[in-house]
C-alpha cells in the first residue's frame, strides 16, 4: 500500500475509530466527572465497577432485553409468512403490505412517537414493558422485512418446488425450503430486529417514564440529571459485545464454508 | 388434505391480518394521529402564530443540519468505501465499525460527543456528530454498491497504469452514483428528525424541529404545539421525496 493510501486509511481509522476511543479513554477517568487522565497510571476502573455495583445498569439490560425480544419475536411472525406467501406466489397485495409496513423507516421516530403515545396512553400501556414492545414493532417490523423479503427476491424457490414434487403438502414444503435455504436470513432479520429494538432511543423516551427502565432510559438519566461517567463503561461495554458477536459470526460463517 | 389447506389458508390469512394491524397501529394512526391534530387545530401562541420568521429558522437550521451531515456522511463513506478495495486491514476494521455503529444506540453516542465537542461551535459540533450517527446507515448502502464491483477490474486498471484516484473517478464512483444518492438522500431525511443531538450536544444553543417538538411536548406539555411542529417536518421531508423523485425523473428522461 502506499504512503497515500496509508495517510488515508490512518486519517479515515481516526475520524471513524476516534470519538469511540475517547470514550474508552473518558471511561477510565479518575474523577467524578468526565475528565481525561493525564498519566496512564491515573486511569481508573471506578466507572466500570460503578457500571457493576451499580444494579440499575443490570435491571435496565434485562427490561431492555426482553423488550427486544418479544418486539423481534412479533415482528418475525407478523412479517415471515407474509413474505414467504409474496414469494412463493407473487401476491401483489403482500408486496404493498411490506411496503407499507416499511413506511416507518422514512419517518422521524420523534413524530411517531407523538402518535404512539396517544395509542399507548389509550390502552393504558404508557410506562409498561409490553407497550414499549409493541411500540417497537415500528421499528423491528421494517428491519425485518427489508432484510428478510430482500435475501428471498434474490433467492430461488426451486427447494419448495422440489418437495412439493416429492409429495410434501404446501406447509411441510414451505418448512423444508426455509429450513435448508433461509436459516441464515431468519438468523440475521430477528438478530437486526433484537438489536434495533435495543438500541432504540426516542420512543423509549416518550413511551416511559420510571416504572420501565430500559438502557437508553438508564443512559438519559445519566446525561440529564446528573454526569454520571458509568455511561461511557456501558458503552464501551456495548461495543464490545457487539464487536464480539459480529466476529463470532464471521468466524462461524467462515468455518462452514471451509467446511 | 382439505382440512390441512383450509388451516394453511387460515394461517397467511392471520398473519397479512397482523401486519395490517400491527401497521395500522403502530405506523399510519400514529401519522394520522400527528398530522391531523397538527394541522386541524388553530394556531395557538408557541405553534405557527409566532410568526414565520421562528419556523423558517427552525427549518433552515434542520436542513443544515441534516444536508450537511449527509454530505459529510457521504464523502467519508465513499472514501472509506473505496479504500476497502485496495486494504483488506482497513475493509475489515471498517465492516466492523459499521455494524457496531450502526446497532450502538445514539444516546452513548451522545454523551459522547457531548463531552468531546463541547466547546466547538455548536452548529459544527451538532453537524459533525449528526454526520457520525447517520454514517452508519448510508456507509453500508455505498459498501453495498462498492462490493458489486468486480475485483479483476480495479485490479486491470490499476495494471493499466491508473492512479487510485484515477481508480476512484473513472470506475468506483459511476458504479456506485446510485447508492450515492440513495445514501444521501436517506441520511439527510433521517437527520431531520433528531432532537438527542441537538439538545446534548448542542447545549440547547441549536434549535432544530425535533429539538423544538421534544421541548414543546416533554417541557411544556403542549401537544397541539408539537404536532403542528411534527406536520411542518413530515412536510419538509414529502417536499424533499418529491424533489428527489422528480431530479431522478429528471436524469431519466435526459
Amino acid at each position: 500500500m502506499s504512503m497515500l493510501k496509508k495517510a488515508l486509511a490512518i486519517v479515515l481509522i481516526v475520524i471513524l475509530g476516534g470519538p469511540v476511543f475517547a470514550i474508552g479513554l473518558l471511561s477510565l477517568s479518575p474523577s467524578k466527572g468526565m475528565d481525561f487522565f493525564s498519566r496512564p497510571e491515573q486511569a481508573s476502573f471506578q466507572w466500570w465497577a460503578a457500571l457493576y455495583v451499580d444494579h440499575s445498569w443490570a435491571i435496565a439490560a434485562v427490561t431492555s432485553v426482553n423488550i427486544a425480544i418479544l418486539s423481534a419475536a412479533l415482528a418475525m411472525i407478523c412479517v415471515v409468512p407474509v413474505a414467504v406467501y409474496w414469494r412463493l406466489t407473487g401476491a401483489r397485495l403482500s408486496r404493498a403490505l411490506l411496503g407499507l409496513s416499511s413506511l416507518a423507516f422514512f419517518v422521524p421516530p420523534v413524530v411517531l412517537a407523538i402518535g404512539i403515545y396517544k395509542i399507548v396512553l389509550a390502552f393504558n400501556l404508557f410506562d409498561t414493558a409490553l407497550g414499549l414492545s409493541l411500540a417497537h414493532l415500528s421499528i423491528t417490523i421494517p428491519v425485518v422485512g427489508f432484510i428478510f423479503s430482500e435475501r428471498l427476491k434474490n433467492s430461488s424457490n426451486a427447494g419448495f418446488l422440489v418437495a412439493r414434487a416429492l409429495g410434501a403438502s404446501p406447509a411441510a414444503a414451505t418448512m423444508t425450503w426455509l429450513s435448508a435455504s433461509h436459516r441464515a436470513s431468519l438468523t440475521a432479520a430477528a438478530a437486526a430486529a433484537f438489536m434495533g429494538s435495543m438500541s432504540e432511543a426516542t420512543l423509549t423516551i416518550f413511551l416511559s417514564d420510571t416504572r420501565v427502565t430500559t438502557i437508553a432510559r438508564r443512559a438519559l438519566s445519566g446525561i440529564s440529571q446528573d454526569v454520571d461517567p458509568s455511561g461511557y463503561a456501558a458503552m464501551m461495554a456495548w461495543v464490545g459485545i457487539v464487536s464480539l458477536v459480529y466476529i463470532c459470526a464471521g468466524q462461524i460463517k467462515y468455518s462452514n464454508r471451509k467446511g | 388434505m382439505a382440512a390441512e389447506k383450509v388451516g394453511l389458508a387460515t394461517k397467511i390469512m392471520l398473519s397479512h391480518i397482523g401486519l395490517t394491524f400491527a401497521t395500522f397501529v403502530f405506523v399510519l394512526l400514529p401519522l394520522w394521529l400527528t398530522l391531523i391534530g397538527g394541522v386541524s387545530t388553530p394556531p395557538r401562541p408557541g405553534g405557527f402564530s409566532q410568526g414565520g420568521s421562528v419556523l423558517l429558522a427552525l427549518v433552515s437550521t434542520s436542513l443544515t443540519t441534516s444536508l450537511g451531515a449527509a454530505s459529510i456522511s457521504t464523502s467519508v463513506a465513499l472514501l472509506a468505501s473505496a479504500l476497502t478495495l485496495f486494504s483488506r486491514t482497513f475493509a475489515g476494521f471498517y465492516r466492523l465499525w459499521l455494524t457496531v455503529m450502526l446497532f450502538t444506540n445514539p444516546i452513548f453516542l451522545v454523551l459522547g460527543f457531548s463531552s468531546l465537542l463541547w466547546n466547538v461551535e455548536p452548529l459544527l459540533a451538532v453537524t459533525s456528530s449528526t454526520a457520525y450517527v447517520v454514517l452508519p446507515l448510508g456507509g453500508l448502502i455505498i459498501q453495498s454498491g462498492v462490493d458489486q464491483i468486480p475485483s479483476v477490474q480495479i485490479k486491470a486498471a490499476r495494471s493499466l497504469g491508473a492512479l487510485p484516484i484515477v481508480v476512484l473517478r473513472e470506475h468506483v464512483l459511476p458504479a456506485v452514483r446510485g447508492q450515492l444518492e440513495l445514501a444521501w438522500f436517506l441520511m439527510s431525511i433521517y437527520g431531520l428528525g433528531f432532537y438527542l443531538l441537538p439538545t446534548f450536544v448542542g447545549f440547547g444553543r441549536i434549535v432544530t424541529l425535533g429539538t423544538a417538538i421534544n421541548t414543546v411536548t416533554n417541557r411544556v406539555g403542549d401537544w397541539v404545539a408539537a404536532q403542528q411542529l411534527a406536520s411542518v417536518l413530515i412536510g419538509l421531508q414529502i417536499v424533499m421525496l418529491v424533489g428527489w423523485q422528480f431530479v431522478r425523473s429528471y436524469r431519466a428522461v435526459r
